[in-house]
């Protein structure tokens, strides 16, 4: 039978042999001239540094979206000059505190009008009400009238309709405090109204106080304040520039010598705000997990190695590699995703592991001299399954690159490139260290004191745990094997039937006490249910106008032809929109602004149909007969005669004298032979769940078809469920690669069917189990959790490889061999990857701490499943190999 | 909401809160020691109001106003109940032209003859001549402080065995560009008599104090803005 075992394991031992005489070389090289190594990896380190600092850090959600969903938000920013915006929500504890606040604001609105990340700030409709005052003449205002006015135009009109309006006018003068004579005189017949009533539209979405022109709650308490800036959200240090600008700035009006104002509270939100926090609260955490995990890490292996020399070798290497993977990071990429440093921790967790597993054969021949033999010898016998461990666990990481998503794609990269550097540098900067430290040891024996010995023949208490955790398993490893398949088949059963959802809400990334986000559940409280529009940017080829036009419409200026062109589509999907009144709540539109040729043909005929004559004779009569002096309406009048032989639509200049070319410019635009109007749709409720998502996406769809545009649809929702519609192709891709890659390589390197089988079982085992408990415990898929199950396929797979390989390099292949050399290793290196990722638990962000939980999970299942089913089916393979060997 | 109106409803309030507690000091010179300017005056009525539950108040008025050919003359009532406000105005013959109520910042226009409700969601504002607002905030007296220049003549009447006192306060704003420029506001025992408004357009505007009465029962039908069948409601567009 011991025959049959050498014989069946031959091949393998013999190619594992290639493998330990490269690392044995590699080891031995640097061990023979350590000085030089470690100066030459202080050199790497330096030279990573400053490779890394030409890094561009990027910490903007919106660079997790989904490509698409970036290209057009892209396209927004280009077109409209869409940016992020920072809201802030000035309170006041006294309700009616409306001049305070408003007075507050403006005096804010002064001090920073000089910041150059600041595009604008407002807090009201002043614009449109100060423009509306200072109007020459409200003649056009009556083609701003809707469908639905056309009738009221009409009997305005009429000799009755205008007599009505004026003694109404009258009636009104007659009123204690309803004065407006200056209203009265300029346009008595109340020609604005069609105006106000189209511009009623726009002030859809927030509810703020209707009538007044501030964003201000009805009870007058607090205020809502839009500063829009210049820079992207990515530009982390001027939207850092552009908030505390902003903070500086509240804080000295506050504590200014206006004794009202010191009772205001200023609390931010928006893009910009929720940047900058969740930079501050991400960075934090991501310290506090390196901090700590270093901490714990050095405590476990002091307290397992009670070493100084092991410690420092291994953190020699860890550090080079580290510094040296960041370095290597550096070289192909450009640039990095602030969450990317997340690797940092995962490094220290899982890189320490080669130096564990290392200095296990050290720890083990203590009762022979620590020489440079002795180092080389520990690297020839773990160095290939380090090889092996160091490969699936980097193809792991690689996989991440397979899902295309940023945050991934940096994550994955950095850690494997830290992971590759660091087995380098365990095989090198580990045995030079350690021989530096013990170079004049070649006679000296080791001090039993600084080397803790380490019985061969039980292997120490981890050794020894190690062993009787497996004791079951090879008692009854049929019965073992039966278990793992049951609850293999229960957890894949419950996987199948109740798969992790993807999270469908980007604000759950965020700190469980974000005050950007408790700030924006404020305003949505304060100000309507639903302030996230879905926003629809409807596109239509534009008939080229000539060059001369096109420089003659100036850059900044609204292409009214081109407007005119797409507006008659987009009434049409304004009536679609009606129709869909079950899903869609309100929208905005540039027809809140200004009306389609349409709507403007029909108020002209209406005109074209009165005797302008007889129109402006009633008119004079009934100011006569009211008692108005009549040469205060001679303006007036004349706009009128004006208005009866009108017969063109609205020009530039009427739209500009009203105070709405701006505003139109920032919903409709032309470009490249194309007109682009963009649509705020307001939906029936926050689309945060992706059944209602899907209904109003749907419906939009529809409505699109039906009207016959192109039209796309972004926002924080649609970028919200496209995201989460990534996130599962993300995972699935990366699992799948990851998963592919390790069973591939666990295949080609042990060459045995059945002893990859035996590895790969408890990590498969642990993946299931992870996955089940997601669906139990009601965990969703995010852009940050979703690369965990690849992760520990990587990483739970190395403990089933060092038990494995062990196993199948001693001659007689004896489990318990395997697990006394590997079995304390296993359990040290799963302890320190558990307290590394089991940090991220107590972080802030919510993100971080479901990647914490849902690791620290998997580590341990890996760790156990290899510790008591592995055992059993090595026994079992034991049995097999022996009967075919003795058949 | 128009300034003059706002200074109207204070006083009209602050005056008759006033009245009792001054009463109770029995003395010839109704004011209190502490005040010692128009500016202080004003406040202290504007702060007097707490144990208002009901008013009731007829007025008369005059308007001469530049777009009219002749001044504009008209009489009415306004009540006041539980933050509710209710106004009939009528012309001189008797006739209501118009009926309007405040209620829960909602605010009704009727006009009978036309058979017209207009109504607003909201009665914010300052001054677009639009929506009135029940002036009770004290930043108001601040901003009367801030913009005009106050000053007070006390008249005592020489009735011995009725005295009373007569309070003239004039306003004149200290910006020319202030659309109200000259306030006067006339009180008898603290009670608004009188109260007349020049504006920088040249519109002058007259109101006379005819009768008042404080906590007493008001009919609750007087809130209640019935319209007649036919009625054409429009939202008033801001």
């Amino acid at each position: 039978m011991r025959v049959g075992l050498s014989c069946a394991l031959g091949g393998t031992l013999e190619r594992k042999s290639q493998l330990s005489t490269v690392c044995e070389t590699i080891a031995r090289v640097a061990a023979r001239r350590p000085r030089l190594w470690l100066v030459g990896a202080l050199l790497l380190c330096l030279l990573s540094a400053l490779l890394a600092l030409r890094l561009d850090y990027r910490s903007d959600v919106t660079d997790l979206a989904p490509a698409p969903v970036r290209e057009t938000l892209g396209r927004l920013q280009r077109l409209f000059g869409v940016h992020d915006q920072l809201l802030l929500l000035v309170t006041s504890p006294q309700p009616g505190s409306d001049e305070v606040l408003v007075s507050f604001a403006t005096a804010l609105r002064a001090r920073l009008s000089d910041v150059a990340e600041i595009a604008d700030i407002s807090f009201g409709w002043g614009e449109h009400a100060v423009a509306l005052r200072s109007a020459p003449s409200f003649g056009s205002a009556p083609l701003f009238a809707r469908d639905e006015d056309i009738e009221t135009l009409e009997e305005l009109l009429t000799p009755a309709g205008m007599r009505r309006q004026l003694e109404k006018v009258a009636a009104h003068l007659g009123v204690p405090g309803l004065g407006g004579v200056d209203w009265v005189e300029r346009d008595p017949l109340e020609l604005r109204q069609f105006l106000l009533s189209r511009l009623q539209s726009v002030r859809r979405g927030l509810q703020f106080r209707t009538g007044s022109p501030h964003f201000l709650s009805d009870d007058g308490s607090a205020l809502l304040v839009r500063i829009t800036g210049t820079v992207h959200s990515s530009d982390l240090p001027r939207v850092r520039s552009l908030v505390n600008s902003v903070r500086d700035a509240a804080e000295e009006l506050r504590r200014s010598d206006e004794e009202r104002w010191r009772a205001i509270r200023v609390a931010e939100t928006g893009g910009y705000a929720l940047n900058v926090e969740s930079e501050l609260t991400m960075r934090a955490d991501l310290v506090m997990n390196i901090q700590v995990s270093i901490v714990l890490v050095l405590a476990l292996l002091t307290l397992a190695w009670r070493n100084f020399a092991l410690l420092l070798a291994s953190w020699a290497a860890l550090s080079v590699g580290i510094v040296g993977g960041w370095g290597v990071f550096s070289l192909v990429r450009d640039e990095l995703v602030v969450l990317a440093l997340v690797s940092g921790a995962v490094l220290v967790a899982l890189a320490i592991d080669f130096a564990i597993h290392l200095s296990e054969p050290l720890r083990r021949g203590v009762r022979v001299r620590l020489d440079l033999e002795a180092v080389v010898g520990a690297v020839r016998e773990t160095g290939p399954s380090l090889c092996l461990a160091a490969l699936t666990t980097v193809s792991g990481f690689v996989a991440f690159a397979a899902a295309g998503e940023g945050f991934l794609e940096d994550m994955g990269l950095l850690t494997a490139c830290g992971i590759a550097v660091t087995f380098f540098a365990t095989l090198t900067i580990f045995p030079a260290v350690l021989v530096l430290f013990y170079r004049p040891a070649e006679s000296r024996p080791l001090d039993p004191r600084s080397l803790p010995a380490v019985d061969s023949s039980t292997g120490g208490w981890l050794a020894r745990l190690a062993g009787s955790l497996g004791g079951a398993s090879r008692r009854w490893p049929r019965g073992s094997a039966a278990l793992a398949l049951c609850v293999t088949l229960a957890a894949g059963a419950l996987v199948a039937l109740r798969p992790p959802e993807p999270e469908s809400d980007l604000r759950q990334i965020h700190a469980y006490d974000s005050s950007a986000v408790e700030t924006e559940r404020r305003i949505e409280a304060l100000f309507g249910s639903s302030e996230e529009p879905l926003l629809l940017l409807v596109s239509k080829e534009q008939q080229m106008c000539s060059r001369d036009e096109a420089i003659a419409r100036g850059k900044k200026q609204l292409d009214l032809p081109a407007a005119y062109g797409l507006l008659d589509d987009v009434e049409r999907l304004e009536h679609e929109l009606e129709a869909a009144s079950a899903v869609v709540a309100d929208w905005v539109s540039p027809l809140s602004l200004l009306p389609s040729r349409h709507e403007q043909t029909r108020v002209l005929e209406l005109l074209a149909k009165q005797d302008a004559a007889a129109v402006l004779r009633v008119f004079d009569e009934e100011i006569e007969s009211i008692g108005f002096a009549p040469e205060s309406f001679a303006a007036a009048r004349q706009a009128l005669a004006d208005l009866l032989q009108r017969g063109d639509l609205l020009t530039l200049d009427e739209i500009s004298g009203f105070g709405l070319s701006e505003d139109l410019a920032t919903m409709v635009h032309s470009t490249g032979g194309q007109v682009f109007a963009l649509l705020s749709v307001y939906p029936q409720v926050t689309l945060w769940q992706k059944g209602d998502q899907e209904k109003v996406f749907e419906a939009l769809d529809a409505a699109l078809q039906r009207v016959g545009v192109v039209g796309e649809l972004t926002g924080l929702y649609a970028a919200s469920a496209g995201a989460a519609e990534f996130v599962v192709q993300e995972f699935l891709i990366a699992s799948g690669c990851a998963l592919i890659v390790v069973v591939l390589l666990v295949f080609l390197l042990l060459r045995d069917g059945w002893l990859a089988l035996c590895a790969l079982t408890p990590v498969l085992l642990s993946c299931l189990v992870v996955s089940s408990i997601w669906s139990l415990f009601g965990f969703k898929l995010n852009f940050m959790n979703v690369g965990i199950l690849p992760m520990i396929l990587g990483i739970g797979i190395d403990d089933g490889i060092h038990i494995v390989t062990r196993y199948a390099r001693h001659p007689m292949r004896d489990i318990d061999h395997a697990l006394r050399s590997a079995g304390s290793a296993v359990i040290l290196t799963s302890l320190t990857t558990l307290v590394a990722f089991g940090t991220l638990a107590f972080s802030v962000n919510r993100g971080l701490v479901s990647v914490g939980q849902l690791a620290a999970c998997g580590i341990l299942f890996a760790m156990l499943a290899s510790l008591t089913i592995l055992p059993g089916l090595l026994q079992l393979h034991r049995r097999w190999v022996g009967d075919k060997d003795t058949g | 909401m128009n300034r003059y109106f706002m200074v109207v409803l204070t006083l009209v309030f602050s005056g008759v809160t006033l009245k009792p507690l001054l009463r109770a000091e029995e003395s010839r010179d109704s004011l209190p020691k502490a005040t010692k300017t128009g500016a202080d005056y004003l406040r202290e009525l504007s702060t007097r109001n707490k144990d208002l539950r009901t008013l009731s108040v007829r007025f008369r008025q005059q308007k001469k106003l530049r777009i009219l050919r002749r001044p504009r003359h008209s009489q009415g009532e306004l009540w006041y109940a539980d933050g509710r406000l209710a106004m009939e105005v009528r012309d001189l013959k008797g006739k209501v032209e118009t009926r309007l109520l405040v209620e829960k910042e909602r605010l009704k226009i009727y006009y009978p003859r036309l058979k017209r409700l207009e109504f607003a969601d909201s009665v914010s504002g300052k001054d677009d001549g639009e929506a009135p607002a029940i002036p009770f905030a004290p930043e108001h007296w601040e901003n009367i402080e801030r913009n005009y220049d106050v000053t007070m003549k006390r008249t005592p009447a020489a009735d011995v065995e009725k005295p009373r006192q007569t309070v003239t306060l004039i306003l004149n704003a200290l910006n020319e560009k202030n659309p109200i420029q000259k306030m006067r506001i006339v009180l008898v025992d603290d009670q608004l008599r009188e109260y007349v408004q020049v504006e920088k357009s040249g519109d002058e505007m007259r109101m006379e104090i005819l009768a008042w009465r404080r906590n007493e029962p008001i009919d609750a039908a007087r809130f209640d803005l019935k319209v007649a069948p036919g009625t054409k409601r429009v939202k008033l567009s801001r």
